[in-house]
């Protein structure tokens, strides 16, 4: 049996491999962030009234996983969070007209809107949900 | 090779993984994360709808108007294609003659049809009794409205404007009466219970597992039935006086 390396230098390129793939994993994503200086949607330059449930750059590649969790906790089985609802997104993210008027998801000024067009990207979301905020008198008859 | 070394290697090779794995799951954890705030639909009840025929004045259609109202959908008079999720019928004893005034909405049975047909599951039942259809799934095939024995499943075959933020409706998919869940869900009474509180008082919902509810008091009071009982599909809706 020929004589065996020490082990620390054996298992040292395996070591290597591990820890470049990690990087890669780490750092791949990120890599789209440093594009921000690009052409944005309008929305993305909208100041909102507080922070989002996550950094923006997250919930940028997140947001659909997301949404898909929350309505099948909500359909499924009745787990309601208003605070990470798609209710609270179109709540926050309203784009008012020149009137004040929060614009529906035919204006292309939509929040939602302006991105996915961007990105041809077609979300059916709205052909269902309200994309406006709840009116006040609506909202009256929330609990 | 010596011992101190062996376990050198070892360590090395448990920080690897632990890291990998740490990168490689902490996306996905994240996302369990948000579902888990809030409680799931009470797996122990069972929601259950006693109408009070005697006590429902026919031409007060108080239920009607709120669930329009709650759920945004209008009856233009278009026909029996349109969405009515809930309306009231006029029954007639064949044998006395005898007439009375039943609102009529989904049943939410416990074995419901509608959901045996659903070829995308869809339409299903939740831990609590209430049938539900899922849109999100929803291809729009209309078998369940072919399967429904009491015809309170509609197909939404046109554009939906303006939707109520707490009922979700769209073109292309099956809707009937879902015991607004969305209330439900928050402690509250569905939309018709509550105008009808208002009017008559003949409905009365509530839990019928629940030994000490209202529901269970009225039925242990007067004797109650459910419609189609050859049928055995164990309604959660049930009717007093018909």
């Amino acid at each position: 049996m020929s004589k065996r390396a020490p082990p620390l230098r054996r298992w040292l390129k395996p070591l290597a491999a591990l820890a470049g793939m990690a990087l890669v994993v780490l750092l791949v994503p990120s890599l789209g962030e440093s594009r921000t200086d690009l052409d944005q949607p309008s929305a993305v330059k909208t100041a909102l009234p507080g922070p989002c449930l996550l950094p923006a750059p997250e919930m940028r590649r997140q947001h659909k996983g997301l949404l898909y969790e929350e309505r099948t906790n909500a359909v499924r089985h009745g787990i309601r969070n208003p605070e990470t609802s798609l209710t609270r997104c179109v709540a926050c993210h309203a784009v008012h007209d020149e009137a004040g008027q929060p614009v529906t998801y035919e204006d292309e000024r939509h929040f939602c809107r302006s991105c996915h067009m961007q990105v041809a990207i077609a979300p059916d979301c709205f052909s269902c949900h309200l994309s406006t905020p709840m009116t006040l008198d609506k909202a009256e008859e929330k609990p | 090779m010596s011992a101190p070394e062996r376990m050198d290697r070892r360590q090395a090779l448990k920080t690897a993984f632990a890291g990998l794995a740490a990168t490689v799951l902490a996306p996905g954890l994240m996302l369990v994360e948000f579902g888990t705030q809030a409680k799931a639909a009470a797996t122990g009840s069972r929601w259950g709808l006693l109408i009070d025929v005697s006590r429902c004045q026919g031409d007060c259609a108080g239920c009607v108007e709120a669930c329009s109202k709650e759920h945004g959908w209008h009856a233009e008079g278009r026909g029996g294609h349109e969405p009515q999720w809930i309306r009231v019928i006029k029954a007639t004893d064949p044998v006395t003659g005898q007439t009375s005034t039943v609102p009529l909405m989904c049943q939410h049975c416990a074995n419901p049809p509608c959901a045996d047909v659903c070829p995308t599951t869809a339409t299903f039942r939740r831990a609590d009794g209430i049938v539900l259809v899922d849109k999100h799934l929803c291809i729009g095939c209309r078998y369940c409205v072919m399967a429904c024995p009491f015809g309170v499943r509609f197909f939404q075959g046109d554009d939906v404007q303006n939707q109520r933020t707490n009922s979700p409706r769209g073109k292309g998919t099956a809707e009937a009466c879902n015991m607004c869940v969305h209330r439900v869900d928050h402690g509250r009474l569905p939309a018709c219970v509550e105008a009808c509180a208002a009017t008559g008082g003949a409905m009365t919902f509530g839990d019928l597992n629940d030994p000490d509810s209202a529901i269970r008091a009225a039925l242990a009071e007067k004797a109650a039935a459910r419609l189609r009982p050859d049928l055995a599909l164990a309604q959660g809706v049930s009717y007093q006086s018909l």
